[in-house]
C-alpha cells in the first residue's frame, strides 16, 4: 500500500469513529496510533465535533494535509464499539494496513436495528419515560403510541423526503402533541403534560448535551460548542412544535389545563 | 407513593433505557446492562430525593453513581463507557423541564418560564458535575489496571 493510500486509510478510520459518535480524544488517539503503526511520519490530528484536519509526511519530505467535513449524524454505538476494538488491535500491532482497511469497510457496513425495531424502541422509550415522569398507566400507553407514531413519521416521511433536521424536529413534535391533545380530548389519557413529555423524549437532546459537557471537560471547547449549539437548537425546535400546537388547540377548542 | 409503584418505576426506567439504547444502535448483547444502568440511576435519584428533598443534589449523586457504574460495566464488558453512559443518562436528562419552559413561554407566563429555564440549567450543571466527578474517580477502582497489558491490547475507558 502506498503512503498516500495509508494516509487516506488513517483519515477513513478517524472519520468512521467520529461520524458514528466516538469521542474526540478517542478519534485522535486512533488516528495517531494508526499512523505510527503504519509508518506515516509526523502525523498530527486536529478534531472537532464535525470535522477532522490531519497532516503527515507523505512520500518524501513534503507535508500533506487533508481536511474532511463530517456532518453530525445519528449515533451508532455498535460501530463505535467495533472501531474501538479495531483501534486497540492496531495500537497493539496485530493488525496491518490491508486488514485494517478490510475491517473498517466491514464496520461501516454494519446495519444495526432496522426501521421496525427503531419504531418499537421509540415506543418503549416514550412509554417508559411517560410513566417515570408521573403519568398513570393510561398516559403511559398513550405516550408509547405517540412514540410509535413519532418514529413512523420520521422514518417514513421526513427521511424519505429529505426534510431538514430543524423542520423534522418541529413537525414531529407538533404531530405527537396533536396526537396527545386528541387522546386527552377523547378521554384516552388523563394528563396532557405527562403524555407529551414521554412522547417527545426520543427527540430530546440528552446525548448531545452530555457529549458537549464531556468535551468541555476535556478542553475541547470548539467541539463542545458545536454539540451544545446543536442541543439548544433541537430543544428550541421541540418547544416551537409543542407550543404551536398547544396554543392553537387551546384557541380553537379550549380546555387545556396543565 | 408505595413500594409497588416504586418498583414499577424502576422497571419503566430499565425498559425506557433499553428503548433508547436500541435507538443508539447498541449491540443487543449489552441491553441487560444498559437497562440495569438506567434503573440504578433512577433508584439513586429517587432515594436521595426522598431523604434530602433536593432534586439537583439527587441528580448530581445519581449521575455520579451512573458514571461510576458505566465505567465499571465497561471494564466488565470490554466496551467503551459511552455505550452505557449515553443510554443511562436519559433517565436524568431534564426533558420535562425543557417542555415546561416551552409551555409557559407559549402560554405567555414569562415568570414561570424563567423559573423552569433556571431549573433546566441547574439540572444540566448537576449532570455535568456528576459526570466530571464520576470520570475523575481513580481508574484502578474499576479494575482498569489488570487490563493494561499492551500485548493484550485491552484499554477500556
Amino acid at each position: 500500500m502506498s503512503q498516500k493510500e495509508l494516509f487516506d486509510l488513517v483519515l477513513l478510520l478517524g472519520e468512521t469513529m467520529l461520524s458514528n459518535g466516538g469521542e474526540i480524544f478517542r478519534t485522535n488517539e486512533l488516528m495517531v496510533y494508526a499512523a505510527r503503526q503504519f509508518g506515516l511520519r509526523e502525523c498530527s490530528v486536529f478534531t472537532i465535533a464535525n470535522g477532522i484536519f490531519v497532516s503527515a509526511i507523505v512520500e518524501g519530505e513534503l507535508y500533506s494535509c487533508q481536511v474532511r467535513h463530517i456532518p453530525l449524524t445519528p449515533i451508532h454505538l455498535e460501530r463505535v464499539e467495533a472501531m474501538n476494538d479495531l483501534s486497540r488491535r492496531i495500537a497493539a500491532g496485530v493488525v496491518g494496513p490491508e486488514e485494517a482497511k478490510a475491517e473498517v469497510h466491514r464496520i461501516r457496513a454494519i446495519k444495526g436495528a432496522g426501521p421496525v425495531a427503531l419504531t418499537l424502541a421509540s415506543a418503549l422509550g416514550a412509554g417508559g419515560f411517560g410513566f417515570l415522569f408521573g403519568g398513570n398507566l393510561r398516559d403511559c400507553a398513550m405516550s408509547a403510541l405517540a412514540g410509535l407514531l413519532l418514529y413512523v413519521f420520521i422514518l417514513n416521511f421526513c427521511n424519505r423526503f429529505h426534510i431538514r433536521k430543524v423542520m423534522t424536529n418541529i413537525l414531529s413534535s407538533a404531530l405527537v402533541t396533536l396526537f396527545c391533545c386528541v387522546a386527552l380530548h377523547l378521554g384516552l389519557g388523563d394528563h396532557l403534560d405527562k403524555m407529551i413529555v414521554g412522547a417527545i423524549f426520543p427527540l430530546v437532546p440528552g446525548v448531545p448535551l452530555t457529549i458537549a459537557v464531556r468535551n468541555f471537560m476535556e478542553n475541547d471547547y470548539i467541539a463542545g460548542l458545536v454539540r451544545l449549539t446543536d442541543a439548544v437548537l433541537v430543544a428550541g425546535c421541540i418547544a416551537v412544535g409543542v407550543g404551536c400546537v398547544i396554543t392553537t388547540w387551546n384557541t380553537l377548542f379550549g380546555g387545556i389545563v396543565l | 407513593m408505595n413500594l409497588t409503584h416504586f418498583l414499577l418505576e424502576l422497571v419503566a426506567a430499565a425498559v425506557g433505557t433499553v428503548g433508547f439504547s436500541i435507538l443508539f444502535q447498541v449491540a443487543p448483547r449489552h441491553f441487560p446492562f444498559c437497562g440495569l444502568v438506567g434503573a440504578i440511576g433512577w433508584l439513586v435519584y429517587r432515594l436521595v430525593q426522598w431523604s434530602s428533598d433536593s432534586t439537583p443534589l439527587a441528580t448530581f449523586l445519581a449521575t455520579l453513581v451512573l458514571a461510576a457504574c458505566a465505567r465499571w460495566f465497561s471494564t466488565l464488558r470490554r466496551t467503551p463507557t459511552l455505550v452505557f453512559l449515553l443510554s443511562g443518562i436519559f433517565t436524568l436528562v431534564p426533558g420535562a423541564y425543557i417542555y415546561y419552559t416551552a409551555y409557559y413561554i407559549f402560554m405567555n407566563q414569562p415568570d414561570e418560564a424563567v423559573a423552569q429555564a433556571y431549573t433546566t440549567l441547574m439540572f444540566a450543571v448537576a449532570i455535568a458535575l456528576g459526570i466530571l466527578v464520576g470520570y475523575s474517580l481513580p481508574a484502578r477502582l474499576f479494575g482498569w489496571r489488570r487490563n493494561v497489558n499492551p500485548q493484550d491490547g485491552n484499554n477500556p475507558q
